[in-house]
């Protein structure tokens, strides 16, 4: 998965990812799939604020 | 007259009766950092000639009566990712030990404008995420109040600074937790404005939607008079706000009478440091005494918070430093590159699900304050941690109770409340309140601080 996420690290380095991974891979699983259409991002882009800049 | 642990308030009173000068002052913390600083380590960069050349003018200029703020003359530090003309910017990082800017951070400007006295560059986390780390060119930062315990992250070298009585004030940023973690453990007063209150131009990024900037203080008073100068509208910065900046001094009234306070106990009731819970209960009971009306609150867990936070925080961290992991892995401390690697694996779709949960969190807050001025809760779950090199990263596996004021982009403070008996060690509260409302939480723990004397107390360095 790294390597297609274009990431070619040394063996002692991507011992560390791999043993770090498995805490963030059980994070992401506990983002809730299922909410409600109208939940929007909390980006949501303002073309007026980007003409202020 | 020692210097070392006057207010800012105190110092322009001194500064106005002529009994204390811009320069004894900044001499006088000069060497008391040169004198202490070696086994604390918060400060990389120590920048004396800037200091000298500040205290200099400023006291030129107070003389003549010509007063530009509330923080002429005052002198202040700055966390190390906060960019300076000419002074290096290192990020505490190996990656950027040599880099020198050529313009200063916006805040920067201001507190120049404002004749504030810069006296240098602050540890700090990796990059503002990385730590506390043992493997970069600096050491990290220790706690004041026991050098064998380390005063919390990411600003560290602010905590420890003003804790210690280096500087009555310093800049630090706050993604997660890490100007109110620092103030939290070191005793002290963080706030973490709103998003967008303070410009984040010319700060080296963490989160680009949940990076504040904001000030760490020995009081709530001082919090105020900091923000005077450097909260404000910035057109260069795509999140600043622009609202009018309010008289944050005046707000303090010392009156709370009738204020409801909505009190998050489920977020410290379990797991929580043994003294904290009679340490809240002991400064619930001064509000209410205060006259405020204090009411229990439900909100998501913090580990929702916390997992909503980092998954966004981790996607946008891995965008940041990209480039630099893929070419010069090893040149990152092991923390730093193991918390933000895991951003290559998180999909388009996690990063999108956790910011429309933000949105679902952030306006569960919202709801909650209709309800109530103020939300109160503890301002870290413990005392500092050991300086233990060994100790396992937490930063997924350990829910924060800072995070979730970040998701919502509220402004919120950290102050003393008193000590764990155990180590001695501070204990701390949170206020938070809705967007732009600083005056509200200044307020309330203006009150506080006023009726309490845990801001008083200070570390024994000798």
């Amino acid at each position: 998965m790294t390597r297609r996420a274009g990431l070619d690290l040394p063996e002692e380095l991507m011992q560390q990812f791999i043993a770090a991974w498995p805490a963030f891979e059980a994070m992401v699983r506990r983002i809730p799939r299922n909410l409600d259409r109208a939940a929007e991002p909390a980006h949501s882009y303002r073309p007026l604020r980007i003409m202020r800049g | 007259m020692d210097p070392a642990f006057l207010t800012i308030a105190e110092l322009n009173r001194f500064y106005d009766r002529r009994e204390l000068s811009p320069v004894e002052v900044t001499r006088s913390l000069l060497d008391r950092i040169a004198a202490y600083d070696g086994k604390l380590h918060s400060f990389i960069r120590v920048t004396p000639e800037v200091a000298l050349a500040e205290a200099q003018a400023a006291e030129r200029e107070l003389a003549a009566g010509r007063r530009r703020g509330p923080l002429h003359g005052i002198p202040y530090a700055l966390k190390d990712i906060v960019e300076t003309a000419g002074i290096p910017t290192t990020g505490h990082s190996k990656l950027y030990c040599d880099y020198v800017p050529a313009a200063d951070a916006h805040l920067v400007t201001l507190l120049k404008a404002g004749g504030a006295v810069l006296m240098g560059k602050l540890a700090t986390w990796e990059f503002a995420l990385g730590g506390p780390s043992w493997d970069l060119p600096w050491p990290p930062a220790r706690n004041p109040w026991n050098p064998d315990y380390l005063p919390g992250g990411s600003s560290s070298g602010a905590g420890a600074a003003v804790a210690a009585g280096f500087v009555p004030g310093a800049v630090g940023t706050d993604t997660g937790g890490s100007i109110r973690g620092p103030a939290a453990v070191c005793g002290i007063a963080g706030l973490k404005p709103t998003y967008g209150r303070v410009s984040r131009r010319g700060v080296f990024p963490n989160t680009f939607t949940m990076d504040h900037c904001g000030p760490l203080t020995r009081s709530a008073e001082d919090v105020a008079l900091f923000m005077q100068v450097i909260a404000g509208f910035d057109a260069e910065d795509l999140g600043s706000e622009d609202t009018p900046v309010p008289d944050y001094a005046a707000a303090l009234t010392g009156s709370i009478k009738s204020l409801r306070l909505g009190l998050i106990e489920h977020w410290y009731a379990h797991g929580a440091h043994p003294d904290l819970p009679s340490a809240m209960s002991a400064a619930i009971e001064v509000l209410r005494g205060l006259g405020a009306i204090v009411e229990p609150l439900q909100l998501s867990s913090l580990r929702d918070y916390t997992d909503c936070k980092t998954t966004i925080s981790i996607a946008e961290l891995y965008a940041i430093h990209e480039k630099d992991l893929k070419t010069r892995p090893r040149d990152f401390g092991r923390i730093l590159r193991n918390r933000v690697l895991p951003g290559a694996l998180i999909g388009a779709e996690d990063y999108v699900q956790a910011l429309r949960w933000r949105t679902v969190l952030a306006r569960e807050q919202a709801m909650a304050l209709k309800q109530f001025d103020a939300l109160l809760t503890a301002g870290a779950l413990g005392v500092a941690d050991p300086a233990d090199p060994d100790l396992p990263d937490r930063l997924v596996s350990l829910p924060s109770i800072t995070m979730p004021f970040s998701v919502g982009g509220l402004p919120a403070l950290a102050i003393p409340c008193g000590f764990g008996r155990a180590e001695g060690l501070p204990l701390s509260l949170q206020i938070a309140a809705a967007p732009m409302a600083e005056p509200t939480v200044l307020r309330i723990a203006h009150a506080y601080q006023q009726a309490t004397d845990w801001h008083r107390r200070h570390p024994d360095l000798a």
